[in-house]
């Protein structure tokens, strides 16, 4: 049954709304309903994905930690204290599987992470080009910024949600997030797209 | 003295100290080439935002189902299990072999999933017998609904918003609030490979993105006047929308928002529909109305260079209210007067008229299945009749009036269980 369904307009309303959604599935997870995972999956694998692309900077890399995320995810659901905080948890998992990797790459490469070789071909429709671009000077944003940066502008989550996802205090995302928007804009500058739309 | 570009982004993100953001305030409102500098901050963090949200994301569902029914190899021996880990395997080993039996392990019902506007619902059946599955009462009328499959989601139309339904929990977990109500025949097209929604809207097209958190508006489409029908290429790269009263078809190029149009026919009252062939060659237009005395429907190809080909007028009557392309590689076209009409099959190829399925029966609106399935929904007798078009045959018609008015459905094709169980 729709509960309120004409009164859900607010921005706070529907986080409420989908908290409560992610509560239900996960109980039902938890109960061994063969189809709520499924469905666990198909709402956040798209969103997870692209965070960890944003990571990684590589779209096959971020393939295999997001099937990762969702193994250690349906592994250890029965440790999610607050199943209303789902969202956040899967976030938290995708971020520790980036950073994982980030550090085995690092070791075998002895390459710096700016210098990653995974720059994609862009095809040749403007959305492709546009997103390849903006990949480009996100890469050059140092991994402690662009985390906190992406979670942010990306996903949505607040200050407060990012710090309680990072473990870190709320004045150090404010500020890793603007040295990441500083860094973004050098990287990014030289491009001026005065085509409105 | 201008601050540093570090300062703006801190300001922005309300990492300043009092004093340093009042004066940093007080600078911005006073030097034109700052304010700049910081518009160019918060575009910078759209850019982002819509960028990423736009990357093409893949479906690991299967790969992730198949190393889940796939034990790791010693996994017992390497990993210190413990004894509570041990009984919750334990417990879940019995519950997939001994309490599940046939009956819900293997693939999920094809289902068809309707929008019932007179009863404010949206109502999930099987696809193969009828039988109703699932029900999702509304506060709105649902005018118009379509499904993305790789998100699992259906989007509902109500007259000034839209609504996101998760299949598996039937349940709503978005929505979307436009500025102003739809038009009546307001169309939908969807972009599942980007996560792109395109709603016709009064004036023109709206872009929602539909992995964002919340279901957002990226773009608009502005075309001075208001289309009706939408379709989308399979690339995604070319959207078309109609406005089928003027019957103007534009042709709009979705990176660069450029549109062409063209006029099919004088403007008059009637009604109109887009298919798109698989392939993106083809765009056909359905028009009623057209003919030298306006009295009959036509179809027009179109390719993508927006090249249209001289209509080919079908009979006359009864109406047709839909068009849709089957697999089988025809246009199906149901008709209706209130009493008879059937559904015409048109050969895409040939724009041919092949078949009209019982004749006798009229139809509202078509939603194509699989291997030329289809089904004809009647919404002033209240039923819905699946067809075969291979075989011409109607397969089977739901009773008068119990409870559910068809007006919009989509076919959603069952998947296998979660997890699978060979």
């Amino acid at each position: 049954m729709l509960r309120g369904l004409a009164i859900v307009s607010e921005a706070s309303a529907r986080g409420a709304e989908r908290n409560e959604a992610d509560a239900l599935l996960v109980a039902r997870i938890r109960a061994g309903d063969e189809q709520a995972f499924e469905s666990l999956m198909a709402r956040y694998q798209a969103p997870l994905f692209r965070y960890l692309r944003g990571l990684v900077n590589d779209p096959e890399q971020a393939q295999d930690l997001l099937q990762e995320t969702f193994l250690r995810a349906y592994r250890s659901i029965g440790t999610l204290d607050d199943p209303g905080l789902l969202r956040s948890w899967l976030y938290r998992i995708a971020h520790n599987q980036a950073y994982s990797a980030l550090r085995r790459r690092r070791l075998i490469s002895w390459l710096p992470l700016t210098f990653g070789q995974h720059l994609s071909t862009p095809a040749p429709d403007r959305g492709a080009v546009e997103l390849a671009h903006v990949e480009e000077a996100l890469r050059r944003v140092p991994i402690q910024q662009r985390a906190p940066l992406l979670l942010h502008l990306v996903a949505g989550f607040s200050y407060a949600e990012v710090a309680a996802l990072l473990q870190v205090s709320e004045g150090t995302v404010r500020m890793r997030i603007s040295r990441g928007r500083a860094a973004f804009r050098a990287a990014y500058g030289g491009e001026e797209d005065d085509d409105a739309s | 003295m201008h601050p540093d570009p570090l300062q703006l982004a801190a300001y922005l993100d309300g990492a300043l100290g009092e004093d340093e953001r009042a004066e940093l305030r007080a600078h911005v409102l006073t030097c034109s080439a700052c304010a700049a500098r910081l518009e160019r901050l918060r575009a910078d963090a759209r850019q982002i935002a819509v960028a990423m949200s736009a990357a093409p994301a893949p479906d690991v569902r299967a790969a992730v189902r198949a190393r889940l029914s796939r034990p790791a190899p010693f996994a017992w021996l390497g990993g210190g299990l413990t004894l509570a880990g041990a009984l919750a395997a334990l417990l879940l080993f019995a519950v997939l072999v001994g309490g599940r039996g046939a009956a819900t392990a293997g693939r999920a019902p094809d289902r068809l999933v309707i929008a019932d506007r007179s009863n404010a619902q949206i109502v999930a059946l099987d696809a193969a017998n009828g039988a109703r599955l699932a029900v999702l009462k509304l506060a709105e009328a649902p005018d118009a609904i379509t499904y993305d499959e790789p998100r699992d989601r259906l989007y509902v139309r109500l007259r000034q918003a839209l609504i996101a339904v998760d299949l598996h929990t039937f349940q709503p977990i978005g929505r979307w609030d436009a500025r102003q109500p739809f038009a009546a025949g307001a169309g939908m097209a969807l972009d599942p490979r980007v996560g792109r929604l395109y709603l016709a809207r009064p004036g023109g097209v709206i872009a929602l993105a539909l992995d964002s958190p919340e279901l957002s508006e990226v773009r608009t489409y502005d075309l001075g006047q208001t289309p009706g029908a939408l379709a989308i290429s399979p690339d995604g790269a070319t959207l078309l929308a109609l406005n089928e009263e003027q019957a103007r078809l534009w042709t709009i190029d979705v990176g660069s928002g450029r549109a062409r149009s063209q006029t099919l026919a004088p403007s008059r009252p009637r009604n109109g529909y887009l298919s798109v062939s698989r392939d993106g060659r083809s765009i056909f237009v359905l028009l009623t109305g057209v003919g030298e005395r306006g009295d009959r429907p036509g179809i027009w190809r179109v390719d993508r260079a927006g090249q249209a080909e001289a209509p080919t007028l079908l009979a006359q009557t009864p109406l047709p209210w839909d068009m849709e392309l089957l697999d089988t590689g025809q246009l199906a076209i149901p008709r209706g007067d209130g009493r008879v009409g059937g559904v015409e099959l048109v050969a895409a190829d040939t724009l041919s008229t092949t078949t009209r399925l019982e004749p006798s029966y009229d139809q509202h609106h078509i939603v194509a299945g699989p291997n030329g399935t289809l089904y004809g929904l009647n919404y002033t007798h209240a039923t819905i009749t699946r067809f075969d078009a291979n075989t011409g045959a109607v397969i089977w018609r739901t009773p008068e009036n119990r409870g559910l008015v068809p007006w919009d459905g989509v076919y959603v094709r069952g998947g296998w269980r979660w997890p699978w169980w060979p």
